[in-house]
């Protein structure tokens, strides 16, 4: 190849690089910003839920990031966190997403990409084109990322010394390695099994947020720095989920030692994960512990609360194909955690030595109080949302699935905004979680309304998951179900480290009998789902296999 | 180096459970102007995409300007044929003007004063976005992007869209083209005026398979309908093979031959027992008629 070739030809990859450069951009911002006015409201309203409820997390999480003096540098990382979630929202839709506005169909994007038949005809070969691609790729994401970036290193400098300088330099790792996972799978993720992995790694993302608020402290030592970011950032959401549940367990097991090898307790150790926590400090009666454990049982409905809002409503307006599948995973795992609740309500309501109803154990902080309310109104969203969604267009898409007549996602786009309006405002007007949001396990019978409502969830997700199989090819199902299993794992064990909680503030005499019972129920619980899980696990992997 | 532009041998694809291409061979030799002549669905553009490395074939072997194909065309052979077709995907939201500097970023061969010529052959609205051309207009695009940088070898498919001005302005650069660098170009058409008297070889493709491939002048000597007066009987057990259309009319019988010879021609007489006979030269028309009928 003489000199001019070769120089016409790097300036061919840098063609191709800089189209695709300017393909992404396109994509992204129609994507985020769709010529639909609803579209543009949606999108305005996920810039303002992402940072608010971003911010919220994260103050949630630790109290002293509220005492922090450099408060301002915890909303700089919550912004800027926000924002990043944004951007890779946006690109993880990028392979199905029309440029300039254009809706006609994902084939007509497909025509736009630089595999098109003119770039497929030009003097590269294939392993040239593609790395143009990724190259094109990777200086979008640079591009859109680099806000949000900006903003999380702002934070850490000034904060560099602080609690908030770790949680920048985590939050700076971590979106890089979600960028890169992003560029990666937008460009090789197969149809079906990339619908799959974009959801899972899209949920990666929402332990982030909740991490901070279940183990306050984390983040601002290096050890569980280190393990934060090996564990929950290269790990999908599930096992994130079931290692943080495991790690609650530990905890909760160290602490039931603790609580067995001493008098009755009175006072708790310093080592407890709750030493931060004032009220706990300052009256560690069995009264005390009780309102503690009530307000971790508000903490998890918040935090699954903000998580589910945030996964649904990105998704849901960014793309429905994903709204299809968030739908789906949170229709399956939102039950799971009102069932969750619900063995923790009636638990609550049976213990022999509590109070009769978890209503009374409600905190009385206004603040926390608010961000239960928050996080109720925002696990009603999500829970009407992908309900409006199923009966708007799910299920016609199911229904044509199984027909076998083809069933095109760009239409969800139609049916959704109603759907959900049209859910929202039922759920408004109807009912009692949004009328009453804090008394939301107020009752014992909430119990069995929250079972009823696992049932019903899960039976209107039955079409949904059965279009997915269809759309997929089946990989999906598994996926889910793998879900579905890993969150059981997490909820026994999360309501097993509850149940502790209340163990050590007990009576004199240890654990109640009543306690142990649901002990030993929250362990046959766990060993249930994670069989569950193993089983869905390895379904997963015949159907790898066989595919 | 082998003395063909392009040789496809066996080539076989399916859609599902439709056959596009069943065995198909043809070669095109260098500097011929070759018509690829079948009827809507006979796998013209298929072939020719598998040639180009756009789709990907069942079976068979392709060799391209003297490199077999595998997946694709290596980028030294990419450099060296262009491919017109009106299915084609371009950067639709792209200015034509944009769409030419993008391309002539990838050849050394990029000929800047023969693309202002060709585009006063050609005129196209440069700052208009290739979204909002005309399939015509699109197809000149393309043809600008291919002659601009000299191809050995060009591929056409079913330039039909083309108004009558430029397809004669067309016509008059191909043959500009190949008299000028010995290019090779192949054409394909259900449209069989457009090739008729403008390709030296044709190949006549149905349903996936090459009826009759070669020089035209040649495929013209080589058919012919004939004419049988005074037939006294048609045996039962007469040899049809190479035998199309057969008509038989009072004492007349005819019938067209493929592979003609004067001596099958006779023999073909004495079966009959006939008077005499005349054997008529075909268009290319009426040859492709005669090798289609009688498969429908």
């Amino acid at each position: 190849m003489t000199s001019t070739a070769r120089t016409l030809r790097s300036r061919g990859v840098g063609a191709i690089a800089a189209l695709e450069f300017r393909i992404g951009l396109y994509a992204w911002l129609t994507r985020i910003f769709p010529a639909q006015p609803w579209g543009a409201l949606g999108a305005v309203a996920f810039l303002l839920l992402a940072g608010v409820a971003a911010t919220e997390v994260t103050l949630l999480a630790d109290q002293q990031y509220a005492q922090d003096p450099s408060g301002w540098a915890v909303v700089l990382v919550s912004l800027g966190r926000a924002l990043i979630i944004l951007t890779l929202a946006g690109m993880w839709t990028y392979s199905d997403t029309p440029p300039f506005g254009r809706r006609s169909s994902r084939h007509a994007f497909r025509q736009q990409e630089p595999r098109s038949h003119l770039a497929q005809l030009l003097p590269l070969s294939s392993l040239q084109r593609e790395g143009a691609v990724l190259l094109g790729r990777l200086f979008v994401m640079a591009v859109l990322a680099a806000p949000g970036l900006a903003l999380i290193a702002a934070a850490a400098h000034i904060s560099p010394a602080g609690r908030v300088g770790f949680l920048g330099l985590s939050e700076a790792a971590w979106s890089a390695i979600l960028i890169v996972a992003t560029l990666l799978l937008s460009r090789f993720g197969a149809p079906g099994t990339s619908l799959a992995t974009t959801g899972v790694l899209t949920m990666s993302w929402l332990p982030i947020l909740l991490n901070a608020a279940s183990a306050p402290g984390d983040l601002g030592q290096a050890p569980d720095f280190l393990r934060t970011m090996l564990l929950l950032w290269v790990a999908p959401a599930p096992v994130s989920l079931a290692v943080r549940a495991a790690r609650a367990g530990w905890l909760a097991l160290r602490r039931h030692r603790l609580a067995a090898a001493s008098e009755p307790v009175t006072e708790l150790p310093e080592s407890f994960w709750v030493r931060r926590d004032a009220n706990w400090r300052r009256a560690c009666t069995p009264e005390a512990g009780r309102a503690a454990w009530a307000r971790a049982l508000g903490r998890v409905v918040a935090e699954v609360a903000l998580g589910g809002a945030l996964g649904i409503v990105v998704l849901s307006v960014l793309h429905p194909g994903w709204a299809h599948f968030v739908a789906g995973a949170s229709l399956l795992v939102v039950p799971g955690y009102g069932g969750a609740l619900g063995l923790l309500t009636w638990s609550g309501g049976m213990l022999e030595t509590g109070p009769r109803w978890l209503r009374d154990l409600l905190p009385e902080s206004p603040r926390t109080r608010w961000r239960t309310t928050f996080g109720a109104a925002l696990l009603a969203a999500v829970v009407f949302a992908g309900l409006g969604e199923l009966l708007g267009a799910g299920g016609l898409l199911a229904v044509r699935a199984l027909s076998g007549r083809a069933a095109t996602v760009p239409e969800v786009l139609y049916w959704m905004p109603p759907g959900i309006l049209l859910a929202s405002l039922i759920a408004w007007a109807q009912t009692p979680f949004l009328r009453h949001p804090h008394r939301i396990i107020a009752h014992e019978q909430d119990f069995w309304w929250a079972c009823a409502f696992a049932v019903v969830m899960l039976l209107l997700a039955l079409p949904l998951v059965l279009f997915l199989a269809a759309e997929t090819g089946g990989a999906v199902l598994p996926c889910l179900a793998l879900l579905a299993g890993l969150a059981g794992v997490m909820q026994a064990l999360s309501y097993r480290s509850a149940t502790s909680d209340v163990w050590q503030t007990g009576t004199e005499a240890g654990p109640s009998d009543a306690a142990r019972r649901e002990a030993h129920s929250a362990v046959l619980l766990a060993a249930g789902s994670l069989a569950l899980a193993v089983g869905c696990l390895l379904a997963m992997l015949i159907d790898l296999a066989l595919a | 180096m082998s003395d063909d532009a392009l040789a496809v041998r066996d080539l076989t694809k399916a859609y599902g459970r439709v056959h596009a291409l069943r065995g198909l061979t043809f070669s095109v030799p260098r500097g011929a102007f070759f018509g690829l002549f079948g009827r809507n669905g006979a796998g013209k553009t298929t072939t020719l995409d598998i040639v180009t490395g756009l789709l990907p074939r069942d079976s068979g072997h392709v060799t391209l300007l003297g490199e077999p194909l595998r997946l694709e065309p290596s980028p030294e052979t990419k450099a060296r044929f262009a491919y017109v077709a009106g299915h084609l995907q371009l950067y639709e939201w792209m200015t034509c003007r944009e769409h030419l500097d993008f391309v002539a970023e990838f050849y050394p061969t990029w000929d800047r004063a023969r693309m202002k010529e060709l585009l006063r052959l050609l005129p196209l609205p440069l700052e208009q976005r290739v979204g909002t051309l005309s399939t015509g207009q699109t197809i000149q695009l393309q043809l600008v992007m291919a002659l601009a940088r000299h191809p050995e070898l060009l591929l056409i498919d079913e330039p039909g869209n083309l108004d009558a001005v430029v397809r004669q302005r067309l016509t008059a650069t191909m043959i500009e083209v190949i008299a000028e660098a010995d290019a090779t170009i192949v054409m394909s058409s259900h449209i069989l005026s457009e090739l008729d008297g403008l390709c030296d070889h044709l190949c006549i493709i149905d349903r996936g398979v090459a009826l009759a491939a070669g020089p035209v002048e040649a495929l013209a000597e080589s058919v012919r309908r004939l004419r049988y007066r005074g037939v006294r009987s048609v045996p039962l057990e007469l040899a049809t093979d190479g035998l199309f259309r057969p008509r038989r009319a009072g004492d007349e019988y005819s019938a067209t031959m493929v592979a003609y010879t004067p001596e099958r021609a006779e023999a073909l007489g004495q079966e009959l027992r006939a008077d005499d006979f005349e054997a008529e030269r075909l268009g290319l028309q009426d040859l492709f008629v005669a090798l289609t009928e009688d498969r429908d």
